[in-house]
């Protein structure tokens, strides 16, 4: 499956491009995102947490710099595995930033491969769930990028929980 | 032409109730999985997330301390206790039950838990952490052609099929079996045709969605292995599951229930093998019951791209055909080679024409595994012929339908790959379905959002051969009859068309003979349920050992009377002494000759086919197949212009079936094969993402619903009857299928002038096509 897109984040390029090779910053604006450190100059090792439909995953990832061209491109491969719900993810990326106005316009090319319980739900929700997420991450990357004090680390993505787990919660009694 | 004719008339080409439909309709029917048996400890798969990796690490502590777990089994565990022995499959001995070192498709098992309740299995296998080394995958079936990444270091024919043994220990291939079929001169009579059409043709990877899911049960008894299984291979699997244990055949029994549909889903080395080794090594009854969604990992269709050319000379005559055939066998044989091989050999159709090339592969990829279905590879080559030989007859201007009947295939006829016809009536069935949907009729083709076309297409499948069928029957002293046979019925009415069969013989009522339900300990060797074999080889070996047992009675008639046994006449009345006059019924004579009731008389039969093996050169054979299919399907539809939606408004289809044992249950299998087949047009295909199917679920695999049923469906009978058929008659559960989706395209041509070479022909891609002019 392969996803793309392209957004302009108020910043100029190299805060933004520096921004995306550091960990903390990562860690705070990548939905679910509950961990993420570097181990050397081209490894980072992490964990995510989110949601797609209704099937919620935990995943243990490895990411590998494989390019940079700083400061305008960084190519890096992404591995996870969620042993308990049996799936894995690849992700060969390739990220670009170039100067657009006083901002930068950031694109992204991404082939991934969903494998298992993942991977079965299909590349309509996948696709949908992955622009939701790039919503979520603009919006966090750009205040990092702009100085403002980040959302605790890993909690980006749960602004507000599913329907159904409200529904669930309503039911159960408890608040949503 | 002589043809058995029968003696009392009160069974054959009638339309008898299906046996168990009663059963079927109330909900009363137990297939396999609501057998009582034993308890049994649940089984839950651990499934391999990655298309091609070496197993590094399984890490089972967590899943081994789930409560409610009894083992934790990995491939390893196995092939200590097994051996090569782990590894099965009716053409490759290459399918371990559970990865041993590699995984070559994402769904496959790794580790299986026996727990005791399906929740704690399930719970324990997800706790399984399974460490890869990824490997390089091959998903595309041409990419795997050309090699780099292999999905299996060397090949292992397995011992079933002994002409595949000379390809032991090749290695650096992707392709596992290759048929090629040569006469005449195809290149030379190319260059010298006046018509040529060529193109290359895809049909996806497909699955067969039986309502019933995949079902079994193991357990040791004593020292011998009992199974309950949902299968269409009763014997085949014991044999399996002899070689997998190292055990005589007497020391395993395989028992079968009524299939809830198959459509070769259930056939071969399916759960069997898993749930007996885990039986057998861990001594422990277990039961393994496949979720559709794990059903939609262990079998899938073929898919195959055709690249090929016809040819037709100034006069309308076929000259020449070439066909290039590459199934995608996905990452285990199964029986590809099989399919490769007796689908290549008809890959240019039913037609009259000297100068063919054919070359047919069967390839791994990093798939699931394909396997047999419905039309054995046949429906995938028919696309392409059927399409080329209609566009063919539309570049000559010519009726589509004329052209085929000039160039069909007559009886005598010998096709391309050396066998003579015989009991293939073509054009029968070419004209009986252009008269029903009034092909020559007018045609309101429209000229706003909708548009109108017909199409028609032809089919040709050879039978399974050679094959073996057994029949053992006993006729009880009150004139009932016990049917022995180890024909599976999964909906095809197998139960009722053999007790026809043997009524017939007997001059036995509706009712009066039962089938029992195969058993290993019990019935009798079935080479297989599948390719529409049963009918004609199983209905053999039931008419022999009926009239066996009809001789028997008019004998001991015979000694009642004080006659010779040419003197007696078995009827529905009984047997009666034309000398005489005299009359005894069944009942009266076995409880003289016995002197007690209840008794039983056995005969029994066998019956077999033989073949002669193509030869390797040209793939030519004069003897290649026991019998053929002929049949033909036309369509009438109307295509939205605004949605690209296809709306079947008449469907005909039409099957030689030799002689209708139960014309009821000839017009289900023929409407029942036209309805899957228009799915397979319309709708059907299995979507794969790097390796993954992603929808393999009944939400998202489309199926015909009944919104999507033709207007209206004609089955049509066709009766040429086969010299050697029981009572004339052959199979039919395949027929409609083959010529169907070239058939529904063909049409499509017709309404809006856009040839397609891929199917399914969906909204989407109809649409799309529309708007650019072609597909």
């Amino acid at each position: 499956m392969n996803l793309g897109s392209s957004f302009v984040i108020p910043a100029d390029a190299s805060r933004v491009f520096d921004a995306f090779l550091d960990p903390d910053a990562m860690r705070a604006s990548v939905p679910g995102c509950t961990e993420l450190e570097r181990i050397d100059d081209t490894h980072y090792r992490g964990r995510l947490v989110n949601e797609i439909a209704h099937v919620r995953f935990s995943a243990g990832f490895t990411a590998e710099i494989t390019e940079v061209r700083e400061p305008e491109e960084v190519r890096a491969v992404l591995k996870g595995e969620d042993h308990r719900l049996g799936s894995s993810i690849k992700i060969d990326a390739t990220l670009s930033v170039r100067p657009e106005g006083a901002g930068s316009e950031v694109s992204y090319r991404m082939d991934v491969a969903l494998w298992g319980k993942i991977g079965r739900l299909g590349e309509s929700i996948v696709r949908r769930r992955s622009t939701e997420v790039e919503r979520q991450f603009v919006a966090a990357f750009t205040r990092i990028c702009t100085g403002q004090p980040p959302d605790e680390p890993g909690t980006a993505r749960t602004e507000r929980p599913s329907f159904w787990r409200r529904l669930l919660a309503v039911l159960r009694g408890k608040s949503a | 032409m002589t043809v058995d004719s029968p003696v009392g008339g009160v069974a054959v080409g009638e339309r008898w109730a299906r046996a168990g439909a009663r059963a079927k309709v109330r909900g009363e029917l137990r297939y396999a999985a609501d057998e009582p048996v034993r308890p049994c400890h649940d089984v839950a798969v651990h499934r391999g997330t990655r298309p091609h990796a070496r197993i590094a690490a399984i890490d089972v502590s967590r899943a081994a301390a789930t409560d409610g777990v009894i083992a934790v089994v990995t491939g390893a565990d196995l092939y200590a206790e097994l051996g090569d022995r782990i590894y099965t499959g009716p053409a490759f001995a290459d399918q371990p039950c559970l990865a041993v070192d590699k995984v070559r498709y994402v769904g496959e098992p790794v580790a299986a838990v026996i727990a005791r309740s399906p929740g704690a299995a399930r719970r324990a296998a997800e706790e399984i952490a399974v460490t890869y080394d990824d490997l390089p995958p091959v998903h595309d079936v041409d990419a795997a052609v050309e090699g780099g990444a292999y999905v299996h270091d060397e090949l292992r024919p397995s011992a079933v099929f002994g002409d595949l043994k000379h390809l032991r220990g090749r290695r650096d291939t992707n392709v596992n079996y290759e048929y090629v079929l040569r006469t005449g001169d195809a290149e030379g009579a190319t260059a010298a045709a006046a018509h040529t059409v060529r193109g290359d043709f895809w049909c996806p990877p497909t699955h067969h969605v039986p309502i019933e899911l995949p079902y079994t049960a193991a357990w040791p008894e004593g020292d011998r292995i009992e199974v309950l299984s949902a299968t269409q291979t009763p014997s085949y699997v014991r044999q399996s599951l002899a070689d997998l244990l190292d055990l005589p055949l007497n020391r395993i029994r395989v028992r079968c229930a009524p299939l809830g549909g198959s459509f070769g889903a259930k056939m071969y080395d399916r759960l069997e093998p898993l749930a007996a080794a885990l039986a057998w090594t861990y001594r422990v009854p277990v039961r393994v019951a496949a979720t559709r969604e794990e059903a939609f990992l262990l079998t899938t269709r073929h898919g195959a791209a055709v690249t090929g050319s016809m040819a037709a000379d100034a006069d309308g005559m076929l000259i020449t055909a070439d066909a290039d055939v590459r199934y995608d066998t996905g990452a285990y044989a199964d029986v590809g080679p099989r399919i490769t091989a007796k689908s290549g050999m008809i890959a240019t159709g039913p037609y009259a024409i000297a100068n063919v090339g054919v070359r047919s592969r069967c390839v791994y990829t990093n798939k699931p595994s394909a396997g047999p279905f419905r039309g054995f590879g046949v429906p995938q080559v028919t696309w392409a012929h059927e399409s080329l030989v209609d566009e063919l007859a539309w570049e000559r201007g010519e009726d589509p339908a004329a052209f085929r009947r000039r160039n069909l295939l007559r009886e005598g006829d010998v096709a391309a790959m050396g066998t003579a016809m015989h009991s293939a009536d073509f054009t029968a069935c070419l004209d009986a379905v252009t008269e029903a949907i009034g092909w020559t009729g007018p045609l309101e083709r429209g000229d706003g959002r909708w548009r109108r076309g017909k199409g028609v297409a032809v089919g040709i499948k050879a039978v399974l051969t050679p094959t073996i069928s057994n029949a053992t029957l006993q006729l009880n002293q009150d004139g009932s009859a016990t049917l022995l046979i180890s024909t599976v019925d999964m909906g095809q009415g197998s139960d009722t068309i053999m007790a026809q069969i043997a009524a017939e013989v007997l001059c036995l009522g509706e009712g009066r003979v039962r089938v029992v339900t195969a058993d290993t300990d019990v019935t009798p060797y079935d080479t297989i349920t599948a390719g529409s074999r049963s009918t004609y080889h199983t209905g053999n070996a039931v008419r022999l050992a009926a009239e066996k047992m009809r001789d028997r009675l008019t004998g001991l008639a015979a000694g009642h009377f004080g006659v010779a046994a040419t003197d007696v006449k078995l009827t529905p009345d009984g047997l009666v002494s034309a000398q005489t006059q005299r009359t005894v019924g069944i009942a009266d004579l076995l409880h003289a000759h016995f002197g007690a009731r209840g008794t039983t008389l056995t005969t029994e039969a066998d019956y077999s086919t033989s073949w002669t093996p193509y030869d390797k050169e040209t793939g030519r054979s004069p003897a290649v197949t026991e019998h053929w299919f002929a049949g033909a399907a036309a369509v009438r539809l109307a295509v939205d212009t605004a949605t690209g939606r296809v709306r079947v408004e008449h469907l005909a289809v039409a099957g030689d079936v030799g002689r209708a044992i139960n014309p009821a249950l000839v017009e289900q299998q023929l409407t029942g094969a036209a309805v899957m087949g228009l799915g397979h047009a319309l709708f059907d295909q299995l979507v794969f993402d790097e390796g993954q199917i992603v929808n393999g679920t009944l939400l998202d695999y489309q199926l015909p619903s009944v919104r999507d049923m033709p207007d209206r469906i004609t089955p049509i009978i066709v009766e040429s009857p086969h010299r050697t058929g029981p009572f004339g008659a052959k199979g039919v559960g395949e027929t409609a299928i083959i010529p169907l989706a070239p058939a529904v395209s063909n049409a499509l041509r017709d309404a809006i002038g856009i040839r397609f070479t891929r199917l399914p022909l969906t909204p989407e891609r109809v649409l799309t096509a529309l708007q650019k002019g072609t597909a």
